[in-house]
C-alpha cells in the first residue's frame, strides 16, 4: 500500500487567486457592456487595446526574464480592463496601449510582480496619463446624478466607468461572496457619505460611477492596504477623508482617484502601526 | 462521502483484532519503563508499562493475551516508538477491579493516576488538575474529530459524575462545560442532568482541537495567559469528554484507561464512532468498518486542518487519538504556492490576532527573531490560515519552522521534545 503524507492541512478552501482576480473581471463586465452600447466602438477599441496590451506585456516580459508565465490569473486582464474604464471615451487608442503597458511594465512588474506593488498600478497609470497628455485625459462633462435613471444610464459621464453607477454592483456580490474583503469599502463610504453630509455638498457629484469604482475596485486591491484589521478600517477612513477634501474643492471624480494614490502611500504606515496587540499576557 | 449516521453514538467492537501494539508512550513525557517480557501472559487491564516521571502515565493491556514483542514501532506521531506487542487469546480475561467505597479526595486523585488517563493534548489527567480553581470540560470538536466528545451523548450521566470527581480530587470551585453553539443536541443533554450551581455551560462559536486551550480559557473566561505557557498558570485545567468518563469508569468500576472511542470517516463500508481497544491497529479499525473501499490514498489522524498523516496503516489508536480520516488517491491536495496578494484572510481567521502571511515571509527568509517579535508563539497551530490561503502558501509549516527554530535557538524558551522537522541545510546535520 502506498500512502501520501504531507503536512496539514489536507483539505483547504476552494478559493484561489485566479477566482478572486476572474472573478472582478467578471464584476467590470457589465459596466463594460453599458459602455460599449453608450460609447459605441471608440470605447470598444479602448476596451480591447488596453486589455490586450496589458496580456502582451505581461506575458513578454515574463518571458524576456524567463518567468513563469501568469497570464492566466488574470490579473493582467483586470488591470487593463480597469485602466481602459477610467479613461475618456474618446481618448486615441495609442493612450489606452500606454497607459496599460505602463501600469503593467512600470508599477506592476518593475516593483516585483502581483501582490508586490506599492502603489494601484491603474492609479499610477491613470495620473501618469493625466499628466503627461492633461488636454486628452480632460473630460468634457462631468457626471451628475440627478434622478434614478442617471444611476442606470449616465449621459454626462466622462470616463467609460461613469456610465452607469448602477453595473458596478458586481463589486458588491464580490463582498457578499467575500472575494473582496469588505472593511475598506465600507468604512470608505461612510466616511464619504458623512463628511459629504457636514459639509452639507451635493450628493449628486458623489455618488459617480468613478467613486463607486474607486470603493469597490480600487480601494480593495488587496496588495495596497493594510493587512491589519484595524488597519483596514482607518484605511477606508483616510480614503474617504481624502476624497472629500479633494472632492469639495474640485471634482469627486478626479478626487477619487489622486486620493486613492495618496492613501496608497501611507497603507505600510498605517499597517505598522496597527499591528494586533499580542493574544498572551504581555498584551497589556 | 457516505453514511455519517454511525459518528454521534458509539458503537462497539464485534471481533477483537489478533494482535495490538500498545505504544509504552502515550503521553508527552519519557516513555514508560515495561513491566513485561516477551513470553509473558497478560490480562486486559493489568499495567504493562510503569510512568516514569512527571508527564507520563502508566499503560495497560488492554486485551488479554501472550507478550509477542517489545519493540520501536510505528505511532501515531510519527515517530517509533517502544511499544508492547500483544497476541490476543480467546479466553479474554481480565484482572479482577477493586473499586475503592467512597474514596477521599486523595484517593481519587492517586486512582486517576494509576488509571493512566491522558487529556488528547497528551498531559496526564491527574496532572492538568494540580493547583486549579475551574474545570473546563471541552466538550467542542472538529467534525473529523467527532469521537473526542461522542461519549456525552451516551454516558451523559458518567460524564457528569467524572466531572465531579475531578472538582472533588482538585478542589476546584467551579466548572464550566464548553460546547458549540450550534450543538442543540449536547444542550438538550445538559439540560436534562440538572447541573449544580457552580456547573454553567458556556456555548462556543469554534471547536477547540489541539493546542487550543489557552484559547479556550481567554475565550470563556478572560484570563491571559503567558506565551507558550499553559491553562494551569491560571489556575485552569481544561479536561475532555473521553478522560472525563475514563475518571468516572476508574473511581467506580476500578477500571483503567483501556478503551478509546474514534470515528473513522471516508471511504469505508460504515464509517463509525467506535469503542477500540487502545493498541488497535488502523487496518484491523477499517476492517471493522466494512473496509476500504479501494486503495486508501492518504490516512490522517486528528483532524483534516492539523491532522497527521500516516505512513502506514499499521499504526495503532493511542490515549490520544481521536479521528481516523481515509482520503481517496482523488481527495488527496496537490496545490502549487503563488505568490501572497496580501488579501488579509488569514488575518481575518487567525483566532489568536497574529499576521501569519507577514510571519511566513518573515520565516521563510530566516528571520526568526522578527518572527519572535511578531508573536510567533502565540500561533495555536489551528491551521485556518493555510486552509483559506487563496495563494494556498503553507502558512502552517512555516509558522512551526519558526517556532521550532526560536524553541531552539532561544535559552529562555522551555524544553521541546524532539521534532520532526530538520532545520537550515541537511548536509551539515542540520545548521542550527
Amino acid at each position: 500500500m502506498t500512502l501520501t503524507i504531507s503536512a496539514p492541512p489536507h483539505k483547504v478552501k476552494g478559493i484561489t487567486v485566479n477566482k478572486i482576480m476572474w472573478g472582478k473581471v467578471l464584476a467590470l463586465v457589465p459596466v463594460s457592456l453599458v459602455a460599449i452600447y453608450f460609447f459605441g466602438f471608440p470605447a470598444l477599441g479602448i476596451l480591447l487595446a488596453s486589455v490586450i496590451t496589458a496580456v502582451a506585456t505581461e506575458a513578454g516580459i515574463q518571458k524576456v526574464f524567463n518567468q513563469e508565465i501568469t497570464i492566466a490569473d488574470g490579473h493582467a486582464v483586470l488591470i487593463g480592463l480597469m485602466l481602459a474604464l477610467v479613461l475618456p471615451y474618446d481618448a486615441p487608442i495609442w493612450i489606452a496601449v500606454i497607459g496599460s503597458f505602463f501600469a503593467i511594465a512600470i508599477v506592476k512588474h518593475a516593483y516585483g510582480g502581483i501582490g508586490s506593488y506599492m502603489f494601484n498600478p491603474v492609479l499610477v497609470s491613470w495620473v501618469f496619463l493625466n499628466l503627461s497628455w492633461t488636454s486628452i485625459m480632460t473630460t468634457k462633462s462631468t457626471p451628475h446624478i440627478i434622478a434614478l435613471t442617471d444611476l442606470i444610464l449616465e449621459n454626462g459621464a466622462g470616463f467609460l466607468v461613469g456610465v452607469s453607477p448602477i453595473a458596478l454592483i458586481g463589486g458588491v456580490v464580490l463582498i457578499l461572496m467575500r472575494y473582496i474583503e469588505w472593511r475598506v469599502p465600507l468604512s470608505y463610504l461612510i466616511t464619504t457619505l458623512l463628511l459629504v453630509f457636514l459639509l452639507k455638498d451635493d450628493l449628486s457629484y458623489v455618488i459617480t460611477g468613478a467613486y463607486l469604482f474607486g470603493v469597490l475596485f480600487i480601494a480593495t486591491d488587496s496588495a495596497t492596504i493594510p493587512i491589519t484589521k484595524k488597519g483596514r478600517i482607518i484605511y477606508g477612513i483616510v480614503c474617504g477623508v481624502l476624497t472629500v477634501l479633494y472632492g469639495y474643492y474640485a471634482s469627486y471624480v478626479t478626487g477619487t482617484f489622486y486620493a486613492l494614490m495618496l492613501a496608497n502611500c501611507i497603507a505600510p504606515y498605517i499597517e505598522i502601526k496597527t499591528l494586533p496587540k499580542p493574544f498572551g499576557g504581555d498584551g497589556k | 462521502m457516505g453514511n455519517y449516521n454511525n459518528l454521534e453514538t458509539i458503537n462497539f467492537l464485534k471481533k477483537l483484532p489478533e494482535d495490538v501494539v500498545i505504544p509504552l508512550r502515550q503521553h508527552k513525557g519519557a516513555p514508560c519503563k515495561p513491566l513485561v517480557s516477551v513470553g509473558d501472559t497478560v490480562l486486559a487491564g493489568q499495567q504493562i508499562g510503569e510512568a516514569v516521571g512527571s508527564g507520563s502515565a502508566p499503560v495497560h493491556a488492554s486485551v488479554s493475551g501472550i507478550v509477542a514483542a517489545i519493540d520501536e514501532l510505528p505511532h501515531p506521531s510519527g515517530n517509533k516508538i517502544p511499544s508492547i506487542v500483544i497476541t490476543v487469546d480467546e479466553q479474554q480475561q481480565s484482572i479482577e477491579f477493586n473499586p475503592l467505597d467512597n474514596p477521599d479526595q486523595s484517593e481519587i486523585k492517586q486512582i486517576i493516576k494509576d488509571a493512566g488517563v491522558v487529556e488528547i493534548y497528551g498531559t496526564p489527567t491527574c496532572e492538568v488538575i494540580e493547583n486549579i480553581d475551574t474545570i473546563i470540560l471541552n466538550v467542542t470538536y472538529e467534525s473529523s474529530m467527532i469521537a473526542g466528545c461522542v461519549g456525552i451523548n451516551s454516558y451523559s450521566s458518567q460524564v457528569y459524575k467524572g466531572l465531579k470527581f475531578l472538582m472533588k480530587a482538585s478542589g476546584a470551585k467551579q466548572a464550566i462545560i464548553a460546547v458549540n453553539r450550534n450543538n442543540k443536541e449536547v444542550f438538550r443533554i445538559l439540560s436534562n442532568l440538572k447541573l449544580e450551581s457552580n456547573i454553567r455551560v458556556v456555548p462556543l462559536n469554534i471547536a477547540y482541537t489541539l493546542n487550543m486551550e489557552n484559547l479556550l480559557v481567554y475565550d470563556i473566561l478572560g484570563a491571559r495567559n503567558q506565551m507558550g505557557g499553559i491553562s494551569q498558570d491560571v489556575k485552569v485545567a481544561v479536561c475532555g469528554v473521553n478522560p472525563a468518563y475514563e475518571v468516572y469508569d476508574s473511581v467506580v468500576n476500578g477500571r483503567p484507561s483501556m478503551l478509546m472511542p474514534v470515528s473513522v470517516y471516508g471511504p469505508v463500508g460504515n464509517p463509525q464512532s467506535i469503542l477500540v481497544p487502545i493498541g488497535m491497529r488502523f487496518k484491523d479499525i477499517f476492517e471493522e468498518c466494512g473496509g476500504c473501499n479501494g486503495e486508501p490514498g492518504k490516512i490522517i489522524v486528528n483532524g483534516l486542518y492539523t491532522g497527521i498523516a500516516q505512513y502506514t496503516d499499521e499504526v495503532p489508536v493511542v490515549k490520544q487519538t481521536a479521528g481516523i480520516l481515509i482520503q481517496s488517491p482523488s481527495e488527496i491536495l496537490s496545490v502549487q504556492p503563488v505568490p501572497c496578494i496580501h488579501c488579509a484572510r488569514c488575518v481575518d481567521v487567525c483566532p489568536v490576532d497574529i499576521l501569519p502571511t507577514r510571519i511566513a515571509i518573515l520565516a521563510d527568509q530566516g528571520k526568526f527573531d522578527d518572527c519572535r517579535l511578531m508573536h510567533v508563539m502565540n500561533c495555536v497551530e489551528c491551521g485556518l490560515c493555510a486552509v483559506e490561503c487563496p495563494s494556498k502558501i503553507p502558512l502552517l509549516q512555516l509558522i512551526k519552522y519558526a517556532k521550532v527554530a526560536i524553541e531552539r535557538t532561544y535559552v529562555d524558551m522551555a524544553e521541546k521534545e524532539s521534532s520532526n522537522l530538520t532545520l537550515g541545510c541537511a548536509s551539515c546535520e542540520g545548521g542550527i
